[in-house]
């Protein structure tokens, strides 16, 4: 494995001194690649497909596509280079990533205090971005992701109903929130790149502020809400409850910030929407994880304290729906 | 169970982080569930009542744990058809369940802020 990384290295005029495994996840595997360049230490991240895979989780070679065109369209996120099919297992895809330094984990980012000032840019540097991203539509660019059949509000509940179906318990709140979010179903039809996992957690920060943002494995065609709410969704907050926008600002300057970058003035009726179903698809995503865990398809004990985090987002979805308005 | 796994494994296992981990888990769900166990009855009661008044039923009987179980699925599935055909009061319905799931976080997890006026 290592020669063929030092290969695909040389080829690009970098020679090889460490591969560092790092935390990987489900589907991909990851690693740390220290290298030189003209005697200059460098480094970039290796993303590989394993030999798993998620539904709705893109494979590394669209991944790849997606991340080239978020890089032509402005966004601010590590660039994408040299795919390589088969590099680390027979028939699965690699590539590399620029290596940016940073701190993503979510508990961090809203309470270091030596992140306290790039905290303040976060609102501006993030809404300049995703007004970026946002402007990646299918006419102009073709990319290898399912298109919506319906729009993307109706692709959203037709999703979650089928996530719903396959329980064993009845979640009469889940369900009362999704007979709420059919009568107020968004009726627009607009269609654009989706980060589709846009919050705390997944971007780097340093004490300049926004370094890059991460992890596009659940991009795809949808709703810019999608987006503009997830990040608000109650478990996003690290706990900064008092700070809707991802535990680091309120929504106001969040709003106006992405008004301002991208010429689209946020709708926050259809925020909350999105937000009801964000903490819904959360609710009945960790219910899923107590599932592998009861029926011995996982045996990570930490799934079933995941699966119990349902009634806090059962909780939160209700109390949107409420106030009725965010 | 919770007190042996916080006082005299959990500090033994400083050396293995992510073993460690895991016992605190364990620890925090076994003293959730016995939370759990010495509320139930009460909050079958106070559920079932609610449900048994938006369904227009009567409060069921139920003599253990499995048949309690049993009855408050019963329940909710008519609460779920009903919502769905219109035939329960939406409003009526909301204020219940925010109040169970209030019930059930004031036991399994006592410091989820319920407030309503989350900083919006």
């Amino acid at each position: 494995m290592n020669e063929r990384i030092a290969a695909v290295l040389a080829t690009h005029g970098a020679h090889l001194e460490q591969v560092t495994p790092l935390h990987g996840g489900a589907c991909q595997e990851n690693f740390r690649i220290s290298a030189t360049v003209e005697g200059k230490a460098t480094q970039w991240a290796l993303r590989s497909d394993s030999d798993t895979s998620l539904p709705g989780s893109l494979r590394r070679r669209d991944e790849f596509a997606v991340i080239e065109a978020a890089v032509a369209a402005g966004v601010q996120t590590p660039r994408a280079q040299w795919l390589s099919p088969g590099l680390l297992r027979p028939g699965r895809d690699a590539y590399f990533l620029d290596w940016v330094p940073g701190e993503a984990i979510g508990r961090r980012v809203v309470r270091n205090p030596e992140l306290a000032g790039a905290r303040e840019k976060l609102p501006g540097a993030l809404a300049g971005s995703l007004a970026a991203l946002h402007g990646v539509v299918p006419a102009q660019v073709t990319l290898p992701l399912a298109p919506v059949a319906s729009t993307p509000a109706r692709a959203a509940l037709t999703q979650l109903r089928g996530m719903i179906d396959g329980l064993p318990s009845a979640l009469p709140a889940v369900e009362l929130a999704l007979v709420w979010a059919e009568k107020h179903l968004p009726t627009s039809s607009e269609v654009v790149l989706v980060h589709g996992d846009f919050r705390t957690g997944n971007f780097l920060v340093t004490p300049d502020g926004l370094a890059g943002i991460l992890d596009w494995e659940f991009a795809h065609w949808g709703s810019r809400y999608e987006d503009l709410s997830w990040i608000s969704v109650r478990d996003w907050r690290f706990n900064r409850l008092e700070l809707p926008v991802g535990g680091f600002a309120a929504r106001r300057p969040f709003y106006d910030a992405y008004a301002a970058a991208s010429g689209h003035t946020v709708d926050v009726d259809q925020v909350l929407w999105w937000e009801v179903i964000g903490n819904l698809r959360w609710a009945v995503g960790s219910v899923y994880q107590g599932e592998r865990y009861l029926s011995g398809q996982a045996t990570d004990l930490e799934l079933i304290a995941i699966a119990r985090r349902c009634v806090e987002m059962e909780h939160e979805a209700l109390r949107l729906i409420h106030r009725g308005a965010l | 169970m919770s007190a042996f796994l916080l006082s005299e494994v959990a500090p033994a296992l400083e050396a293995k982080k992510a073993l460690q981990f895991r016992v605190l888990i364990a620890a925090n769900l076994a003293s959730v569930v016995a939370n759990e166990n010495r509320s139930e009855i009460e909050r079958f009661n106070a559920e079932t009542a609610r449900l048994a008044a938006l369904l227009k039923v009567p409060v069921p009987s139920a003599l253990d744990a499995t048949e309690r179980s049993a009855a408050v699925e019963h329940m909710n599935r008519q609460l779920i058809t009903g919502l769905r055909d219109g035939s329960i009061d939406f409003a009526a319905a909301l204020t219940h369940l925010r109040a169970t799931a209030r019930e059930t976080l004031a036991v399994t997890n006592p410091r989820f802020d319920p407030s309503d006026e989350l900083n919006q």
